[in-house]
């Protein structure tokens, strides 16, 4: 099973867990580290590995970051030389719960569906398919 | 083939698009509720919420047992939204030994009826002395009635 590990500046990472269990439910492959303004850089870096040295490197890990840049997606960067860790910045609720839910997709394609799903939303007259038709 | 029959008040929305839709593995969704049928702009809010892969159709009760009667509906996997234990029981009535088991998924916190006092029966479940009545009577046709929000939630069976 996938290991997912949100980390970010303040409670965004928290947040992104609380709201993925209101749609779906708990999982235990997903965590959630927030950096506070008390704190250091050092607790992500130390939390992360605390997380990554649990698992062999048959096992994939997904770290997702706030913002590329940021000290937080630095320390998560220390993990990204081991193969079976990826790290991902700029996370949004899509492209998390889509790590989560769909086990078949590699990096590209959850990559290409998190950024189509940043988009405008634009009121259309509603239209209808056949039912019938494939 | 139905999929599921879910009671969801919220009919369309992120449990639905995001979990339910790639659990069961449905390629269709029809919600069937009389007034959505009829109110454009809603269906168009609804089907926003639909994943890519899966069509949405909004048809009447009366409407969505023809569909499911239909010999066609068969080879397709269908999931069932219905606002209310009364509207699944006129769907039961219409579909008769079709449906074998009803999911409960989200009912009662948002409509503030006169309809009385509500007991709470789950996180998510509110129902009034009637709509009790009614699950009594869907009991008598479905052989299961379980409360579940979610696929990963555990079932509470009535």
């Amino acid at each position: 099973m996938r290991q997912i590990i949100l980390v970010s500046h303040g409670n965004m990472a928290e947040g992104m867990v609380n709201t993925i269990e209101m749609i779906s439910g708990k999982h235990d492959n997903l965590q959630a580290f927030s950096m506070s303004a008390k704190q250091t850089p050092d607790y992500i870096y130390s939390s992360v590995k605390s997380i990554v040295d649990k698992f062999s490197d048959k096992d994939e890990i997904y770290i997702f970051s706030d913002i590329a840049g940021g000290s937080v997606n630095t320390e998560a960067m220390k993990f990204i030389k081991y193969n079976n860790v990826h790290l991902i910045s700029g996370m949004n609720l899509p492209i998390v719960i889509d790590c989560l839910l769909s086990d078949g997709k590699n990096i590209k394609q959850l990559l290409k569906a998190g950024k189509d799903s940043l988009d405008e939303i634009k009121a259309k007259k509603y239209t209808e398919d056949n039912i019938w038709e494939e | 083939m139905i999929s599921l029959v879910r009671i969801d008040d919220r009919l369309i929305h992120g449990q639905i698009a995001v979990v339910w839709t790639k659990y069961l593995g449905v390629s269709r969704i029809i919600v069937a509720n009389d007034s959505v049928a009829k109110n454009d702009s809603q269906k168009m809010a609804l089907s926003l919420a639909v994943p890519n892969g899966v069509k949405a159709f909004f048809r009447s009760i009366e409407d969505t047992a023809k569909i499911l009667n239909d010999p066609r509906s068969e080879k397709m996997k269908i999931l069932v939204i219905v606002d209310s234990p009364q509207d699944a029981l006129r769907l039961c009535d219409q579909l008769p030994d079709k449906i074998t088991t009803i999911n409960l998924g989200n009912y009662g916190r948002m409509n503030n009826m006169s309809g009385g006092k509500k007991e709470q029966l789950a996180d998510n479940i509110f129902v009034t002395d009637d709509d009790k009545k009614c699950l009594d009577l869907l009991h008598t046709k479905v052989k299961d009635i379980y409360i579940q929000a979610v696929p990963t939630d555990n079932k509470k069976f009535l």
